[in-house]
């Protein structure tokens, strides 16, 4: 049995709430983020959601959070080890260099930083993560989709035309001249020019579909594992993606399927037991990742 | 067996940047997969004459002195749409604030600098395939080709993803120079001095063998056009 190999995670995600996943304004109002798809001898421009996006939501914000309470970090970081364990680091140093037996350390005691890659302070440590952007399942994006998700047949209803699921919104912010009793509360100022402000925009609307899938490339069991309790985790917090979730837009709920897990696992570790045994993993390296922490991103206080 | 031969990659997604060169492409394949020296961490540091090249199934071919591989620049499909994409960054400062050490809760500058937030501009273009003349072992070229997953720039969200491979037997060797009504029109990236007589080419200065950022291989170059 083969402890090195690819793994594909495919997803249908159901939007449970408005997406509002935005690409600019026109005017007053935040339009969609679109991108440009060839479809029935035209271009055509299609709602999408941005592979940075769900890369930083399901894998990386996730997983990180994790690690920062399992190792019992918060309150004890340093600006540096922050930004590399929440948004993959910068380079800042102007010699680089490569040091091998830092990035075999950290490949030992983290699979998730194995599995994302990141930027130390002098040098690129590389990847094995590629996800998708997520497709809005409708009639334009039919056959890229069947195509990606190894001939998935999506479900009837789907392939209406995009415009078909994409909606507005519009809301209004409050003014507290304009509240009851303002006049007792505010006293003059109540008087003064109203600031109610009208804000509006796009969405794509409850119940469309995205397809979107993650390729782990030449990789172990272990960071199958990390990848799989990173999407749990998101999945547990409501799959947020975009914006506004504040108040209650960008909710989505993911069916997933994997493709390789058994031809190179065998058949006995099914995908709670690769969680499982990722998580026993960092229970039993919480002390080593901090040591490496600390020696990746030197600093007066100590994190052990 | 050695053949003349088109490789076709079909894409699922849009192409970030430019496309890639194939002996390139089969040379870093290669180099991963027999666990080479410098295979992923060669820098500009290191001169290209201390490390071992992988044997990568392209033929070669010596040209006014130099060797060089049998296959052609990558050639776009029709480009049906062009516009340019942003990936951004910032570090999370509402996120990581209490999670800092209170000693290094402090300003921070992230308009430049070390932390500064990224709004960066990404050429993308809507194309359906990319293709290169080789002359090659196809069965060799395909075992290397097949397990890449995307090309081109910010493979790692989603661009350039490959849907397939195709090959097409060619009866010319086109991989170098294809004949056009009796003269030679250039289809691959070579030093200038063995071009002189060629068509269709820019002159300009940069890397003329894999591979091409290294500024080992920088020399005077005819880029076909």
């Amino acid at each position: 049995m083969k402890q090195i190999g690819i793994c594909k995670i495919h997803f249908l995600s159901e939007a449970l709430s408005p997406i509002t996943h935005m690409m600019g304004v026109s005017g007053n109002e935040s339009i969609i983020n679109r991108e440009k798809v060839f479809y029935d001898n035209d271009v055509v421009e299609i709602p999408v959601l941005s592979g940075n996006a769900l890369r930083h939501k399901m894998i990386r914000q996730p997983g990180a959070l994790y690690l920062i309470d399992q190792c019992g970090l918060r309150g004890k970081l340093t600006i540096d080890q922050a930004n590399y364990m929440l948004t993959g680091g910068s380079l800042t140093e102007s010699s680089t260099n490569d040091n091998i037996p830092l990035i075999a350390e950290l490949q030992e005691v983290s699979p998730l930083y194995r599995l994302l890659g990141g930027s130390l302070k002098n040098q690129v440590v590389g990847g094995s993560l590629f996800v998708s952007r997520g497709l809005l399942c409708c009639a334009e994006n039919q056959e890229v989709i069947e195509k990606l998700s190894g001939d998935y047949e999506l479900p009837d209803g789907v392939l209406k035309p995009a415009q078909h699921f994409v909606s507005k919104y519009q809301y209004t912010r409050g003014d507290a001249s304009r509240m009851k009793d303002a006049t007792e509360i505010l006293g003059e100022i109540a008087e003064k020019k109203s600031n109610l402000m009208i804000y509006s925009g796009e969405n794509i609307i409850p119940g469309a579909l995205f397809y979107h899938d993650i390729t782990l490339y030449n990789v172990s069991p272990l960071e199958v594992g990390s990848a799989l309790h990173a999407i749990k985790l998101w999945q547990d917090n409501d799959g947020i993606i975009g914006g506004s979730a504040r108040i209650g837009h960008g909710k989505l709920k993911s069916s997933i399927w994997i493709d390789g897990l058994t031809d190179w696992f065998g058949t006995e570790r099914g995908p709670d037991e690769l969680v499982q045994e990722y998580i026993d993993h960092v229970q039993a390296n919480t002390d080593a990742f901090k040591r490496w922490l600390s020696k990746a991103f030197p600093s007066k206080v100590e994190l052990l | 067996m050695i053949k003349n031969w088109k490789v076709t990659a079909h894409l699922l997604s849009p192409l970030c940047g430019d496309a890639p060169f194939i002996d390139s492409l089969l040379e870093y394949e290669l180099s991963m997969r027999l666990g080479m020296k410098h295979a992923r961490k060669l820098t500009r540091n290191v001169s290209l004459s201390e490390i071992k090249r992988p044997p990568i199934p392209l033929a070669q071919r010596t040209i006014c002195g130099h060797d060089v591989y049998c296959c052609s620049d990558p050639i776009l499909g029709e480009v049906k749409a062009e516009w340019s994409d942003h990936q951004s960054k910032r570090f999370d400062t509402d996120l990581s604030a209490l999670m800092l050490h209170p000693l290094h809760r402090k300003k921070l500058l992230t308009s430049s600098g070390p932390y500064k937030s990224r709004f960066v501009p990404l050429r993308i273009r809507l194309i359906d395939k990319i293709c290169w003349f080789v002359r090659g072992d196809r069965k060799e070229i395909n075992k290397l080709l097949k397990k890449i997953p995307s090309l081109g720039h910010l493979r790692n969200v989603g661009y350039g993803i490959i849907g397939g491979w195709e090959y097409e037997e060619q009866e010319e060797d086109n991989s170098i120079f294809a004949m056009h009504q009796g003269k030679k029109v250039l289809m691959k990236t070579m030093p200038i001095e063995a071009v002189k007589d060629w068509y269709g080419f820019r002159h300009s200065y940069g890397g003329a063998f894999p591979p091409y950022w290294h500024p080992d291989t920088f020399m005077e170059i005819a880029i076909p056009c």
